[in-house]
């Protein structure tokens, strides 16, 4: 059977990324960066290995910065709309998270867990039985 | 006698961008549409209102970059780091700021207006209207 493949863009286009095969995982995340960058109350990334990755077209624009679990972070975004496509980071070297969002069909997976509860808002109510860890998780 | 309204103060991850607003917030909602969606990368965005009349942008960076996202409708993210911040409509008397972009978000509550709520993650389920301001 043939892997499947799943398109992601940035709100206006230009900013276009193809994977094969699923992701190995997705996390929600309420940190205070992921709210900053997305204006929501939470983010959620799906995380591809770097080798399921077909192809990344269009400008990007980079922001590095360091992640309050405080390891290093890169949010790659589109530099004509903004929107944050994916991003790369030193805890998991082998993966990049894209963000959910930006699917054409966002429906396709779920997160295995959620972090950094502590800065969830109260009026989001997230799966009792998904995991929950109030900061960010060791790494694996 | 009138309560003074609170200032509200936000900006973006790299605080190239920021504002200050002294009003009363109008119309916090949540919108999951496939526009928010997209520009956000996040499943569902929260939104809030002030006049702009009450509205300053005091960061290094000015005012957010504008993407023309509709017909009537601008955009604003961070040049810099490229953070949601905010829609401006054409004429209209408010600017929307994403609640995202708030020092302290959790000092508004959305109501209970969901947009296009159907498009939301099926398995979750905002419960707005329902908690106090924190």
């Amino acid at each position: 059977m043939s892997e499947p493949q799943r398109h992601a863009a940035c709100q206006c286009g230009q900013l276009n990324i193809t994977v094969k095969g699923n992701p190995d995982f997705a996390v929600a995340c309420h940190c205070i960066a992921c709210q900053r960058r997305t204006g929501s109350p939470f983010g959620i990334g799906a995380y591809y290995r770097r080798d399921q990755v077909e192809s990344i077209d269009g400008n990007v624009k980079t922001f590095d910065r360091v992640a309050e679990s405080g390891r290093n972070l890169s949010n790659h975004f589109c530099p004509d709309c903004g929107t944050n496509l994916y991003w790369t980071l030193e805890m998991r070297p082998d993966h990049m998270g894209i963000a959910l969002g930006c699917f054409d069909d966002p429906q396709f997976v779920q997160p295995v867990r959620t972090i950094w509860t502590e800065h969830q808002h109260a009026w989001i109510h997230l799966p009792d039985d998904l995991p929950a860890f109030e900061k960010a998780v060791p790494p694996s | 006698m009138a309560k003074k309204p609170r200032t509200y103060e936000g900006g973006c991850l790299c605080g190239d961008i920021r504002y200050t607003v002294t009003a009363e917030p109008e119309f916090p909602h949540i919108c999951s549409c496939t526009m928010c969606r997209r520009w956000s990368g996040a499943p569902t965005t929260a939104w809030v209102e002030f006049p702009l009349a009450n509205f300053q942008w005091n960061g290094p960076g000015g005012e957010p970059r504008y993407f023309r996202s509709s017909e009537k409708s601008q955009r604003g993210n961070c040049g810099t780091c490229g953070s949601a911040i905010c829609v401006v409509d054409d004429g209209y008397k408010n600017i929307s700021l994403v609640m995202g972009s708030l020092d302290r978000p959790n000092l508004i509550v959305p109501d209970v207006q969901h947009s296009y709520k159907s498009f939301r993650p099926k398995w979750w389920h905002p419960e707005v209207g329902k908690a106090k301001v924190s």
